[in-house]
């Protein structure tokens, strides 16, 4: 396979292109081991926008300026608060795919996405607290009401005085613990020890150098208890599992968006794959999940929206957490850290409190979890119903050599796990 | 002897000169500075002993920034005829207009305080262009990858990795008359090699590619996957560790970003009311040198300013933080001025309009001598 990228479109630069990528292609066949195989496709011939109610285009500056100043004065206004960061994105990318397969593809996606922290520096101590989630906020494919449901002014003052109680707040204990986790939090844990362990690619050993492989041998598809019974995940690119920031019609080489269950009542049942990797599994068909960063750049099997399906007997974070004895809530990533075979990690977030008797009893600073992802995925024990479900974006996905960024969804209610080494990241 | 893309188009400096010049033409603001990156890149990827991509690159982009009395903004294209480029003028300009102002944007800087002139001790210029690196062929890198497979074979080892090889260029004028331009090349070998229960890594890149050998590299990496097979476990707990220069780095290479004036200012780095104290042990010494031999980078920042070299730690204490321009002058009015070490810019600024200032980007430890 060979790619060349250009900037120019003219005709002679275009042959030009195309011919060195024929001497590239040609280069790589010097060392290989066997044929690429590509699992047939029909031809596609589609047009696609993400859909939206206010392109967030045809908004002012102004008054975008005016919402986050806003913000950022309900933030500083708390004693204690030493820096107040907020921002906003909006990105509408457009791409034609034609094939000499005969497709011809034309979709415009849309995102946005905003959010603000707020740091309190007090002693030889940093904390912060972040809305609605850190790391760039909330982001996903949909038009401006996103900022219009966000409440962005009506959390920050809130959110402030949480970085500054924290620093009057206890240490998070260590030792094993019943935790329960916001939705945010579960997403990221979802993105990190279910997401990437699926990429058919890294599992096939292609990602060796750079972002790791997988624990995830295709031996164990079918037969590999990955959580418990309640564990259902979904790997779901179709507009009506929500606007996540995986959402599209085809993928970048011209698959439609699908469904793949990934763990069916804690069964793993599915990888991410593409046209060239499906007949390692098996499958006769790609699951649609390639994607490039840019015109510049080679699509790879990416996360679509890996969701966790909510529970089905109505259960509200507040139920939840009355229902809990003994343990700790936390909210909100601080830090990640998983190994390259996505199976041993440490995740740390800014904010918990401990449960006691069904009751948020005291602030808790530092919080941190650790374990091994199988087992982890296994102790969880109840999950919050749809309510609670919210389809989280995560814009700072990185993979590959040259090093692509890109955006996934991942949906999410705040759930419960039992016997969690929690704490040991401060000991 | 041919170029990375048979013939090279990369942008020269009088092309960019003539550029500038039409920016200029189509902008009503106080003050305009545009930056220029090229590149033309080429990457290899091996995995599971076949060449699985196999990508080259070319372009060029110029970013505009705008100043009205304390506002600025910036708008980046990479179409450079007069329509994209009055277009891109425009988006800078109207996006400058409606910032509030800013009461620490300085002026742009010219030639003269740029190249050090006024105060510091600036590096200086550097030769990292190779034609040599440049000229590298499709084939050529396929034929370096066959030797590192022909030594994951001797090994019965499975490899995987990268050969890239790129030119690139980049520069930047304003309208106080400066004009700095640099050119580059870099060539990178990257190897893991995998067996049952372990593996080996190394890797090297250098702007010349005649100091790569990538049969030591990949003989190096199959001897570390060698040497670690059939590992045990062992109890979580403290132990001595040595680590090679590279896990070293992945360590404490995220430190950096706090040795910064801006990090200080925003109360946001672990140097808060640490600086001139022993952090480190005695025998370590690291400096921020874009000069160094091993090291690779423009020898100017954001905003032009020439780069120097900056002693960070010294015998384990702190000495100093790196700074861009507008940086230096809000610390030298802060109460933390007569804490932080000299404070001057040291060319570590990112482009304006940015929210972390500096960061020092080429890294030095030098060995203990002991």
């Amino acid at each position: 396979m060979g790619i060349r990228r250009v900037r120019r479109f003219g005709p002679r630069a275009v042959e030009a292109a195309a011919a060195r990528a024929v001497e590239i292609a040609k280069a790589s066949a010097r060392v290989k081991q066997e044929d690429v195989r590509l699992a047939p496709e029909p031809a596609a011939v589609a047009e696609w926008t993400t859909p939206f109610k206010v392109d967030p285009f045809t908004t002012s500056v102004e008054q975008n300026l005016d919402l986050l100043l806003r913000v950022d004065a309900e933030m500083r206004a708390v004693s204690g608060v030493t820096l107040a960061e907020t921002g906003m994105n909006f990105q509408r990318e457009e791409s034609w795919f034609l094939s000499s397969e005969g497709s011809d593809i034309h979709q415009t996606k849309y995102s946005t996405g905003a959010g603000y922290t707020a740091y309190a520096f007090a002693g030889s101590e940093i904390q912060k607290r972040s809305y609605p989630n850190s790391f760039g906020g909330q982001w996903q494919n949909r038009g401006y009401e996103q900022i219009e449901e966000m409440k962005l002014v009506e959390n920050a003052r809130r959110v402030a005085e949480e970085a500054v109680a924290l620093h009057k707040s206890d240490q998070c204990p260590e030792g094993t613990s019943t935790i329960v986790l916001d939705g945010s939090q579960l997403g990221l844990q979802i993105h990190e020890s279910i997401g990437h362990p699926i990429e058919l690619d890294r599992v096939l050993g292609m990602e060796a150098n750079f972002a790791g492989t997988s624990f995830l041998t295709i031996e164990k598809l079918g037969n590999l208890r990955y959580g418990s019974e309640l564990v259902n995940v979904v790997a779901d690119a179709r507009q009506e599992h929500g606007p996540g920031l995986g959402t599209f019609a085809y993928d970048d080489e011209g698959v439609a968006a699908q469904a793949t269950p990934i763990i069916t009542n804690g069964r793993f049942t599915g990888y991410l794959s593409s046209r060239e990797t499906a007949h390692t599994i098996g499958a006769a068909r790609s699951g649609g999940t390639l994607r490039a960063e840019g015109w510049n750049r080679l699509p790879m099997i990416r996360m679509t929206n890996v969701s966790i399906l909510p529970g089905e007997k109505p259960l509200s974070l507040e139920q939840l957490i009355g229902a809990t004895d003994d343990g700790i809530y936390m909210e909100t990533n601080k830090s990640w850290s998983i190994d390259d075979k996505r199976y041993n990690f440490q995740f740390g977030c800014e904010i918990a409190w401990e449960i006691k008797n069904g009751k948020r009893v005291r602030m808790l600073k530092n919080p941190s979890y650790s374990g091994i992802t199988t087992e982890f995925w296994n102790s969880m024990d109840e999950i919050c119903s749809r309510d609670e479900w919210t389809l989280w974006g995560t814009p700072n996905c990185g993979k590959g050599q040259p090093q692509q960024v890109v955006g996934t969804g991942h949906g999410a209610s705040p759930a419960r796990f039992r016997n969690i080494r929690v704490g040991s990241a401060y000991s | 002897m041919p170029h990375l893309y048979g013939k090279s188009d990369m942008l020269t400096k009088e092309q960019a000169s003539d550029t500038f010049d039409r920016i200029r033409r189509f902008s009503s603001a106080d003050e305009v500075e545009a930056i220029f990156t090229g590149s033309h890149f080429a990457l290899t990827r091996f995995a599971n002993n076949t060449i699985h991509q196999n990508v080259e690159e070319e372009n060029s982009v110029i970013s505009i920034r705008t100043n009205f009395a304390g506002r600025t903004a910036r708008a980046t294209t990479n179409q450079f005829d007069d329509e994209s480029l009055r277009r891109a003028v425009e988006a800078s300009e109207n996006l400058a207009r409606v910032q509030a102002p800013d009461p620490d944007l300085l002026p742009m800087p010219d030639a003269q305080e740029a190249d050090g002139m006024t105060g510091g001790t600036p590096v200086a210029p550097l030769c990292r262009s190779f034609e040599q690196t440049a000229a590298i062929t499709p084939a050529d890198r396929a034929e370096v990858v066959k030797s590192i497979v022909s030594v994951a074979g001797t090994h019965k080892l499975t490899t995987a990795g990268i050969y890239s090889n790129s030119e690139s260029e980049e520069g930047i004028f304003n309208s106080s008359g400066l004009a700095n331009w640099h050119r580059q090349t870099l060539a990178e070998i990257s190897i893991t090699m995998l067996a049952e229960d372990s593996s080996g890594w190394q890797k090297a890149n250098s702007p010349d590619v005649s100091k790569l050998d990538p049969k030591w590299l990949a003989e190096t990496a199959a001897q570390k996957a060698v040497a670690s097979a059939h590992p045990r476990e062992i109890a979580p707990g403290k132990y001595t560790v040595i680590l090679e220069p590279a896990a070293v780095l992945d360590i404490v290479g995220f430190m950096f970003w706090d040795f910064s004036g801006v990090a200080i200012l925003d109360q946001r780095s672990f140097l808060n009311d640490r600086i001139g104290t022993r952090l480190f042990g005695e025998n370590i010494n690291i400096c921020d040198d874009v000069a160094h031999p091993l090291q690779a980078g423009l020898p100017f920042d954001g905003e032009g300013m020439r780069r120097q070299r900056v002693q960070l730690v010294e015998n384990g204490v702190v000495k100093r933080v790196v700074y861009a321009r507008a940086t230096a002058e809000k610390m030298k009015k802060s109460e933390y001025a007569t804490t932080v070490g000299p404070i001057e810019p040291t060319g570590h600024g990112f482009p304006l309009p940015n929210e972390v200032g500096e960061m020092p980007m080429n890294i030095v430890f030098r060995a203990s001598e002991a």
